[in-house]
């Protein structure tokens, strides 16, 4: 593969700012000596943009007050502006509070593109999934979840941040049920809830709450499910996820 | 400005192999490599999914006359 033909292929993860930023300055110097990458890459940002400002302009009225407010924290960096929505800078981190780990370009991105994401959920009506058993004893979910993790026929996976931060193993049974080992999430703060999402579709959907200090968790879903993330919430949570995910994988 | 049934269709035309690649560079904020370790799919799969679903999505807007905001 030519390295004309390696750019041409990153076009689209480029329009969508998914390459890292040595390959991005690559690529945009590939853009100056290539006028039909040029226009492809134009043809591409533009749904990109039409998509967002679509997201932004169709959510209730007072709701984007409240994502804007929720992003309160998030830190522009200098060589990426975000005009669209002019974040703040982002106070010291309180005491106890909790940090997602690593919140580079590309997450506070993230961050962004979440919001987006949220709009996209209350668009098409995503509604919170199956209310999270956390009435059961946490010694009893655990010897469920055991069983589960030992059953040959569940699918388990785990799901994981930055370098260094969190790891979450994640079991699904047969039928659906599934439990979560999050004993790696720190203890969020008051008025927050870690909430478990299913990016299976066109956008997530909650799949329940995990409260503010996890442990073993029992939770519901498709019994087809792939792709789980854990964000942390205003509690009592949301329905359509406002930060990006902390953790993320899949299980099979 | 676009109805929210035609930003679910408009998703919805995607493969599903399509969508969770751009769900998760797009909504998630990850790199294509970072979608290649988390679906466990080779990058290039993961580069190429990501620009033909990128593709079909301008299709579909541009065949319902919507308009591009560059």
């Amino acid at each position: 593969m030519s390295r004309e033909e390696h750019y041409d292929g990153l076009l689209g993860a480029h329009a969508l700012d998914a390459t890292d930023s040595v390959e991005r300055g690559a690529i945009e110097a590939y853009l100056d000596r290539s006028p039909d990458a040029r226009v492809e890459v134009s043809r591409l940002e533009a749904v990109v943009a039409t998509l967002a400002s679509t997201q932004a302009t169709d959510v209730p009225d007072g709701s984007w007050d409240r994502l804007l407010g929720r992003l309160r924290g998030a830190a522009p960096e200098a060589d990426e502006p975000v005009p669209a929505l002019r974040l703040p800078a982002r106070p010291e981190p309180q005491p106890g509070a909790v940090v997602p780990p690593g919140r580079s370009g590309r997450a506070r991105r993230g961050w962004v593109a979440a919001t987006l994401a949220m709009a996209a959920a209350m668009i098409v009506g995503v509604a919170l999934g199956a209310v999270v058993d956390r009435a059961r004893p946490t010694a009893d979910l655990a010897s469920l979840a055991r069983a589960a993790f030992d059953d040959p026929s569940s699918r388990q996976g785990s799901l994981s941040g930055d370098a260094g931060g969190p790891t979450v193993r994640v079991v699904v049974d047969p039928q659906g049920r599934g439990f979560v080992l999050a004993q790696d999430l720190a203890r969020l703060p008051e008025g927050r809830t870690y909430q478990l999402w299913s990016l299976d579709g066109a956008a997530p959907v909650s799949l329940g709450l995990l409260g503010a200090d996890p442990q073993v968790v029992a939770f519901t879903a498709s019994p087809g499910v792939t792709t789980l993330a854990i964000t942390d919430e205003p509690a009592p949570g949301a329905t359509a996820p406002g930060q990006a995910p902390l953790v993320l994988g899949r299980v099979s | 400005m676009i109805r929210s049934e035609k930003v679910t269709e408009v998703l919805g035309a995607l493969a599903a192999g399509e969508r969770e690649a751009i769900v998760l560079a797009y909504f998630g904020g990850h790199t294509y490599r970072e979608v290649a370790v988390v679906l466990d799919q080779p990058e290039g799969t993961i580069k190429s999914r990501i620009r033909s679903g990128s593709h079909k999505l301008a299709d579909v807007l541009e065949a319902a006359g919507l308009e591009a905001r560059p």
